[in-house]
Parts: structure tokens; C-alpha cells; sequence
């Protein structure tokens, strides 16, 4: 019985709180960056690399589709640039200029226009929904969505896109 | 801020030491690398209280560089002033994306570079 403490000591002893900072990390806001392709309104990872430019010229293939615009030269690096409007069959919204996005590095990148400037944006689990239709052509690349700022925006799998996209280029 | 040392970045040997002669004749100590992958190096190594960037350069161009900066607990927070004849709206705003402090296209005169330094 002696090795037992009393009540008052045993109360008034500090309690090491459990730590809690993996969890704060799961659910810590994650930034991505914000892309508009028409109406669809797209989500990359924030550090995806790439580049914005306008007033671009385009190198033209023969014989591909015609989503497929050619290539550009990116300070000697040849980058395809593919109309994402076009490809999923939706209209480009009016823009004061024409901004191509180039995503991704080295040989995984691919240039395509952009309705608007890139937006840094921030979502957080708790406002994670489940998106709408989405066109066929996107559904396996959208692992989920956020409502930010009352407006839709659809996690993308950029790099898998890509992927699958670039063999279908050849008409 | 107190500023004392500017790292410049730029592969041109004429820009990086225009700049060069710029800064210092303005009271900063300046150090200089030749690419990229020298300017990560020797923002790590000398700590730098600002970077000038160039962002057109051959192996790693100043946006890679930028974001690579920004994603290093020890630069993170250190402000880097792109420098660069990339002057479309659209440069200025995808380096601001990228973490850039500020922009000062090329050609620039001594007060320019000095007044976006002061600025910080």
C-alpha cells in the first residue's frame, strides 16, 4: 500500500498530452493550383512545375487529331501542345488573352490553353464533395472534389492524363 | 529588413556582373553562380538575404529554381527578385506563382534593381 500515491498528489500530477501533430497533418489545408479549361475548373498539385506563356507559336503535325495542335519550342525543348477544349468538347470561355499552360517536367510535360490565370488555392478535407458527371474522358482521372469559395473544383490527375493521352494524339 | 548579402543567379556572364557592380556599388556583398543548380548550392551554403534571379538559363531555369527554393526549409522565406527579359503579363504572374518576391524585366536600369531590393 505504500507504493501507492495519494489522491491529492496523483491528481495534481502533469499529464503529457497525447501527440496529436500527425493527425493535424492529414487534415492540414493542402495547396493546389487552380486551372480553368472552359467550365471544367481543375486542380493540380502546387508544385507541378511548368511554366505560363502567351503568344505562342505552334509547330502543326500532319496526320493527328485535331486536338492535337503540334508542338512548341520551349527553349529547345519540344513540348506538345494539345487543346483540352477540344478534346473534351467544350467551349472556351471568353478570355482577354490566349495562356498556354505547359505542366509537368521534362519529357511528362504538355502544353494546353488556359481560360484564365492560374489560381493558388487551398482545400482542406472539409470541404471535400463528391463530384458531379463528369465527361467520360475525365471520370478516371478526377479522385475527388472541393467546393472552395461556393465554386466546384475537380482533383486532377494530371500526369495519368497525360499518360494516357499523348498515345491517342496519331490520327 | 537588414539586407547585406545578395545572391545573383544568371548564366550570362555579362548580366550576372552588371548586377554584380550594381548591388555592390550600392553597399551590398554580393556572390554569384552561373546556373541553377550552383545558385541552390550557394543560397544553402551562404545564406543570402536576397536572390536576383535570371529566369531564362539552360539547365535550370529560374522558375524550377524558384519553386526548389521555396520548397527548402532554409530559403523558403528568402525573398528572390526575378530579373528577366521574359516581360509578358503572363511571366510576371507565373513567377509570383511560383514564390518570386518581385520582377523587374530586363532592360533595367541601377535604380530599378536597387529600389525593388529597398522595397523588400
Amino acid at each position: 500500500m505504500s507504493n501507492l500515491m495519494k489522491a491529492v498528489a496523483a491528481l495534481s500530477r502533469s499529464f503529457e498530452l497525447p501527440r496529436i501533430t500527425a493527425v493535424a497533418k492529414t487534415i492540414a489545408d493542402t495547396r493546389w493550383r487552380g486551372l480553368r479549361i472552359g467550365n471544367l475548373a481543375l486542380l493540380v498539385p502546387h508544385d507541378s512545375g511548368g511554366e505560363l506563356l502567351e503568344d505562342i507559336r505552334i509547330c502543326t503535325l500532319p496526320h493527328t487529331r485535331r486536338w492535337c495542335r503540334g508542338l512548341i519550342n520551349l527553349r529547345g525543348r519540344l513540348i506538345p501542345a494539345f487543346d483540352l477544349h477540344e478534346y473534351f468538347g467544350i467551349t472556351r470561355q471568353r478570355a482577354p488573352k490566349q495562356w498556354w499552360l505547359v505542366l509537368g517536367n521534362g519529357d511528362d510535360a504538355l502544353a494546353f490553353p488556359i481560360d484564365a490565370l492560374p489560381l493558388t488555392l487551398t482545400a482542406s478535407v472539409t470541404s471535400q464533395v463528391q463530384p458531379a458527371a463528369l465527361p467520360e474522358s475525365l471520370r478516371a482521372f478526377v479522385a475527388t472534389a472541393y467546393r472552395i469559395d461556393g465554386a466546384l473544383w475537380l482533383q486532377f490527375d494530371h500526369r495519368e492524363f497525360f499518360r494516357a493521352l499523348t498515345p491517342q494524339a496519331a490520327a | 529588413m537588414t539586407i547585406t548579402k545578395i545572391l545573383i543567379v544568371d548564366d550570362a556572364a555579362t548580366d550576372r556582373n552588371n548586377l554584380k557592380d550594381i548591388v555592390t556599388s550600392a553597399g551590398y556583398v554580393a556572390s554569384t553562380a552561373s546556373s541553377g543548380k550552383e545558385g541552390m548550392e550557394l543560397a544553402l551554403k551562404t545564406k543570402p538575404d536576397v536572390i536576383l534571379l535570371d529566369i531564362l538559363m539552360q539547365d535550370m531555369d529560374g522558375f524550377e529554381l524558384c519553386r526548389n527554393l521555396r520548397a527548402n526549409e532554409a530559403t523558403k522565406s528568402t525573398p528572390i527578385i526575378m530579373v528577366s527579359s521574359k516581360n509578358q503579363k503572363a511571366d510576371r504572374v507565373w513567377a509570383l506563382e511560383q514564390g518570386a518576391t518581385g520582377y523587374v524585366p530586363k532592360p533595367y536600369t541601377p535604380k530599378d534593381i536597387i529600389d525593388s531590393i529597398r522595397r523588400l
